[in-house]
């Protein structure tokens, strides 16, 4: 129902920035007149869904475990994107690594460091002693840490271990791991744990061994003054790709360089490049939901003669429409959210560790995954598009027919 | 017959729209609470849990994630280039890289 103003009334000669009182009261008379019109219309249309219990079910439970496949998939991308750059954002601008034929190879640290400080741009660099070692349960990335090391929370949490000792990651200790480490490179180590890392350093530190810079280099067969690579950092994220020439020409050996940039990016690719298969797997699904919902919304139709009575009754066409719209949100709205519940809860339940197993290869022990939740919401948008929106087109094209059609037509197909 | 008729009467379905309704709007309500939350928690969930992480990554300027296995190729990004062996690689450093083994001596 609408509420009509008249013609030259005083409300309509008022100028647009002047509020109306009558007219204000017309309008929210005429929103809940509205409502109310369409509550019944509400309960009927929820009514008629229990009619149909099976097929209801059905399209809610195809609908839960398509949104939860695809939101997984989708939030599980975008969050180790963000949590990826989000983690490296404290990494070094540039990582050099001196190469020569046979590999890369160890640089002198000091003359490194001096002529990495000599190029423009360069606010610090250092370096950095480390490289994988044979553990004994697989390969595990060994780094020297000593006092120069230990910045910030560190200093309490993390012990120096001294010539001989280890501090561990949590994926590197097991029920059954014995207090001794033996690690083999180019030489043969055997240490003794006296710390575990924190589960919460999964994302970074969960299969590293800290030891004593002295005790990296005798694994690696580092020669003193040398190290493995250099790390340097510069005022400016853009900086780095633009230094990077001038810092290859300043060391008299060949050089391989990363920047912060392109090492994210290589992770949010890899993510995205393993999402991309369920996507891909998902299409198909999505197909079959919306010729499903099509084939059920139809059938319903056509096989009663509902809309030939109502039309009959008077129903209006808009009103037969909007019972169709609320029947399709009814299943719909909770469908996606509880699929997409479902999906935030495997996601970002804290340390959870199935994306380790699934797509990463770990094995026995996966990393425990925190990751950063910037990005859900965007996530929430593309299932809407991908799937809320192909459903509800499934569902009203039907009654878009039916309600236009004559309803003689379906009392005598009845 | 006629007992029949107002047994089905009874039972028509317009009998039951207030319970219809209010499961309805029950429904709808839950989903747009769990949406609302979701939502909620999405965006004031705070990052505590990385702090150590970052100061991990600071300390020991990493720039690689645990998220793969370590000897993988992902796990250091760009060090791995085709043409080019790990000579910290576990599996070469049991391999003497002097390349002695590799000049054909006369009796072979």
């Amino acid at each position: 129902m609408k509420a009509k103003i008249p013609k030259g009334s005083a409300s309509v000669r008022l100028a647009q920035n002047v509020v109306d009182p009558t007219l204000e009261k017309i309008k929210i008379i005429h929103k809940i007149r509205c409502f109310h019109s369409s509550f019944p219309l509400f309960a009927w249309s929820v009514r008629d869904l229990f009619r149909y219990p099976f097929e209801t079910i059905l399209l809610f439970l195809s609908m839960v475990a398509l949104v939860t496949i695809l939101g997984t998939a989708l939030l599980l991308s975008q969050a180790l994107s963000s949590t990826a750059v989000l983690l490296l954002k404290n990494s070094p601008s540039v990582v050099v690594r001196r190469v020569n034929p046979t590999g890369w190879s160890a640089l002198p640290a000091r003359e490194s460091i001096r002529l990495a400080i000599s190029v423009p741009g360069v606010l610090r660099a250092g370096t950095r002693i480390w490289g994988t070692a044979n553990g004994p349960g697989g390969p595990l990335t060994v780094f020297g840490f000593d006092e120069s090391h230990r910045i910030g929370g560190l200093t309490k949490n993390v012990p120096l271990p001294k010539r001989g000792e280890a501090v561990v990651g949590a994926g590197v200790v097991s029920g059954e791991t014995p207090e001794v480490l033996k690690l083999t490179g180019q030489n043969v180590l055997l240490l003794r744990i006296i710390d575990t890392l924190e589960a919460k350093t999964s994302m970074v530190a969960h299969d590293m061994v800290l030891v004593h810079p002295g005790d990296a280099r005798r694994l690696f067969g580092i020669a003193e003054g040398y190290a493995s690579d250099l790390i340097v950092d510069v005022f400016h994220e853009t900086e780095a790709e633009a230094i990077l020439p001038d810092l290859s020409r300043v060391f008299p050996w060949p050089v391989r360089m990363i920047t912060r940039k392109e090492a994210a990016g290589i992770y949010c690719s890899a993510s995205a490049r393993r999402s991309g298969i369920v996507y891909i797997t998902i299409i198909p699904g999505m197909l079959a939901l919306a010729l499903m919902v099509f084939n059920i919304f139809k059938g319903q139709i056509v096989q009663s003669c509902n809309v030939g009575l109502f039309k009959a009754f008077g129903w209006t066409t808009t009103n037969i429409f909007q019972m169709q719209l609320f029947k399709a949100l009814i299943i719909g709205i909770p469908a996606v959210t509880a699929g997409m519940v479902v999906s935030y809860g495997l996601v970002f339940r804290p340390g959870s560790s199935w994306p380790g197993y699934l797509f990463f290869g770990w094995n026995d022990s996966s990393p425990q995954l925190f990751l950063n939740t910037s990005g859900a919401v965007l996530a929430l948008f593309e299932i809407v598009v991908l799937i809320f929106l192909p459903f509800l087109a499934a569902a009203l094209w039907p009654v878009l027919r039916a309600a236009v059609s004559d309803p003689q037509d379906f009392l005598d197909s009845k | 017959m006629d007992h029949r008729n107002s047994d089905r009467l009874n039972h028509f379905p317009a009998d039951r729209l207030g319970i219809s309704s209010m499961v309805g709007i029950l429904v709808l309500v839950f989903a747009m609470t769990a949406l609302f939350l979701f939502l909620l928690d999405s965006s004031l969930r705070s990052s505590s849990e990385q702090e150590e992480c970052l100061e991990l990554v600071r300390a020991l300027g990493l720039n690689s994630l645990s998220l793969i296995p370590s000897g993988r190729p992902l796990r250091n990004p760009g060090t791995n280039d085709p043409s080019i062996d790990l000579r910290f690689d576990p599996k070469l450093g049991q391999i003497p890289l002097d390349g002695a083994d590799l000049v054909l001596k006369l009796s072979d």
